[in-house]
């Protein structure tokens, strides 16, 4: 299909043609490998509407990271805003009017529910997929203050102020998986007596040991657990997933996934959602140096990782020298000139978040293990003058490389200086100073031509010094190996391109042109609920 | 006039070079609509829409960068979408969300929830799979949230960009 084809028929079907729909970071965080990626899309939003577009998804932001346990995990996620521009402003059925042109054909009323706001999933998608593909999960946010949304492999809110404590409560089922906890008078199948309920917050066990969630009830509370008497904590409660009875929810009242009022989730809930952010990344994000180490046993050896930028986190550094603790619990090693011998050694960091909010974490989710190979040679005095080992950049942060005195004892490390805007580079010895990709940049900052500039207003941030490459000097060396991690447990270190480069043009953008366009016509004949 | 002649020329166009191959097996398969991306190295996004028993591919594209592989164990209940060869060999599994629930949860005076389960009539989802070079169908296999009894939900075949 040609680029020609697609724009004509766009055009012969009264749409607006999208040519390359802007794409506007609201969140990065990290590498979207080693991150959870939402990717909002405007329905409703006409030309003029752009600008109120950013702003109803920045509040939507702002409502969704509120609570806990969004609020802490915000780091693990990136967020995108699509700007679709609609003919129309509204939904059908909503407050502007029965019948609406709007680029994704937003609906209230569907299948005969009042609230319930669908839209045309397939282009959804197909437009994610074109200029966000790295995207795991897709909301569309509709301009219309009707009060409304709905759930599933697409997420849907409206603008009404509500419609925030619904995304909440879906995106508890899309992420982790949670169920629903209200009872219901339809008859509703329960869970399988032997498999048990698949869902993190409902149980049909009622022995205290066999409960899923056994590590959140104290000792003293009864299980099963009377409901009505105004107990807070958790407990085993029965009625849940639509029943009334033989299923049991974690928390009497005032779960998220129970009811509405609430603006929290219970402890259980809560802990299926950081379990499940964690899926999408892991703790240690960059690891310093990037490779196997060879070195001279006169030489300092350093050694780091970076982690996440979670608010309040809690981590704890376990390093381990040829499986013995070290001394050092914080995220970079230090080892002195002559504390390894000559020969082969493995340098290994288990990295923890130690939060509150989970008890459970049976496959370890929340630990990430990185180890480094280093031969060491034999060496009595460092050459003075020269460096006796490699500066370092760790979580924005560089520190020169340690000197040889005079008297061939190697000096300490250097302070370290902070990268501003810029990440470390890959092979974790320096700032960067330019970029190419937003993974280039800190948290807040992207790419743009080649300078990080930040999220909030645009403006390019401040670059970093320390570090520097290795000294030409140098006895010590670092053989990159994209491989020697993975055994240990940690995801090599991705640098992804920020955007895909396959999708703003060629057949994948023109033919999605043709797409929305059909689909666009479709929507139009359709019957309107 | 000129609209419809643009809008059959186009139409013309797409349906003269299809981007998927129906397979020699008796059952049907979709074969229309699906589109790709650009080539290179990288992984695939495959948007799929499922009809009734009609698998279609919506949008497929080579995407930069690694596969993100997903930590832990996946939730149960999930659907599977199965890469398979010519001959029928299972090449690789990835595993998705059910794409056919529909949710709309709504408070009722006092923040109570009310439900409404609904399946899609017409549900779309994305899939991420590999590059396989000797793929040449793709299979969804939805799964029972009870008792994870297994069936087929839909074919189709597998689109070029991914081969």
């Amino acid at each position: 299909m040609s680029a020609l084809a697609a724009v004509a028929v766009a055009w012969a079907l009264g749409v607006s043609t999208p040519g390359s729909l802007p794409v506007e970071t609201l969140q990065r965080t990290g590498p979207s490998e080693q991150r959870l990626d939402l990717v909002i899309l405007g329905d409703g939003y006409r030309d003029v509407d752009q600008s109120k577009l950013t702003a109803d998804a920045e509040t939507l932001l702002e409502g969704l990271f509120g609570i806990s346990p969004y609020r802490q995990y915000r780091g693990l996620m990136n967020v995108k805003l699509i700007h679709a521009e609609s003919r129309d402003n509204g939904a059908d059925n909503g407050s502007y009017g029965a019948v609406r042109d709007t680029a994704f054909g937003a609906y209230f009323n569907c299948s005969g529910v009042s609230y319930l706001l669908c839209v045309d999933y397939s282009a959804v998608l197909a437009a994610a997929a074109v200029y966000v593909p790295e995207y795991d999960q897709a909301i569309v946010l509709v301009n219309d203050p009707k009060y409304g949304g709905s759930g599933g492999s697409v997420a849907v809110a409206s603008t009404h102020p509500n419609a925030v404590t619904t995304l909440r409560h879906e995106l508890g089922h899309s992420l982790a998986r949670l169920a629903d906890e209200y009872e219901q008078t339809f008859p509703y199948p329960s869970c399988d007596a032997t498999l048990d309920c698949l869902e993190p917050n409902a149980t049909v066990r009622t022995g205290r040991s066999e409960v899923k969630w056994n590590a959140w009830i104290d000792p003293s509370t009864a299980v099963p657990t009377r409901e009505g008497t105004g107990f807070a904590g958790i407990g085993l409660f029965e009625g849940c997933r639509y029943l009334t009875a033989g299923v049991y929810r974690p928390k009497d009242t005032g779960c998220l996934m129970k009811t509405n009022a609430s603006v929290s989730f219970c402890s259980v809930c809560a802990e299926a959602l950081v379990r499940a952010a964690w899926r999408y990344s892991n703790p240690i994000d960059r690891v310093a140096p990037s490779g196997a180490v060879t070195a001279l046993a006169c030489d300092a050896l350093s050694f780091g990782v970076t982690t996440p930028p979670l608010e309040d986190a809690s981590w704890s550094f376990v390093w381990t020298v040829d499986g013995a603790p070290v001394a050092g619990s914080g995220r970079i090693l230090d080892l002195p000139p002559g504390t390894l011998a000559p020969g082969g050694h493995v340098v290994q960091v288990r990295v923890q978040d130690s939060t509150a909010l989970v008890r459970n974490d049976p496959t370890g989710l929340l630990q990430g293990v990185a180890s480094w190979p280093v031969t060491v040679s034999p060496c009595s005095v460092c050459r003075a003058g020269l460096a006796c080992g490699t500066s370092l950049c760790v979580d924005g942060m560089a520190r020169p490389a340690p000197m040889c005195g005079s008297s061939g004892q190697c000096g300490a490390a250097g302070p370290s200086v902070s990268c501003g805007a810029y990440a470390c580079d890959a092979e974790g010895l320096a700032c960067r100073t330019t970029c190419s990709i937003s993974a280039d940049c800190a948290a807040g900052y992207e790419c743009r031509s080649t300078q990080c500039v930040s999220l909030a207003d645009g403006t390019p941030g401040p670059g970093g010094g320390g570090g520097g490459p290795i000294d030409a000097g140098s006895s010590r060396a670092v053989t990159p190996d994209a491989g020697w991690l993975a055994d240990a447990g940690h995801s090599p270190v991705p640098l992804p391109p920020a955007s895909c480069g396959c999708g703003a043009g060629g057949e994948g953008a023109a033919a999605a042109l043709l797409w929305l366009a059909v689909a666009g016509a479709l929507r139009r004949r359709r019957a309107r609920g | 006039m000129l609209r419809f002649f643009l809008i059959w020329a186009a139409l013309c166009i797409a349906c003269a070079r299809p981007d998927e191959r129906p397979l020699a097996d008796s059952e049907p398969l979709s074969a229309v609509g699906s589109r790709v991306g650009s080539s290179g190295d990288g992984h695939l996004l495959i948007t799929l829409e499922l009809s009734g028993a009609a698998l279609r591919v919506v949008d497929a594209r080579r995407v930069p960068g690694r596969m993100q592989r997903l930590r832990g164990e996946a939730p149960g209940g999930d659907w599977e979408v199965e890469a398979r060869s010519n001959d029928g060999a299972l090449l690789h599994v990835a595993r998705v969300a059910p794409p056919d629930v529909l949710r709309g949860e709504f408070a009722r005076e006092g923040g109570e929830l009310e439900g409404h389960h609904l399946q899609h009539v017409r549900s779309a989802f994305a899939v991420r799979l590999p590059v396989l070079p000797g793929a040449r169908e793709l299979r969804v296999v939805a799964r029972d949230g009870r008792s994870g009894a297994r069936r087929l939900a839909g074919r189709v075949a597998f689109p070029e960009v991914g081969r």
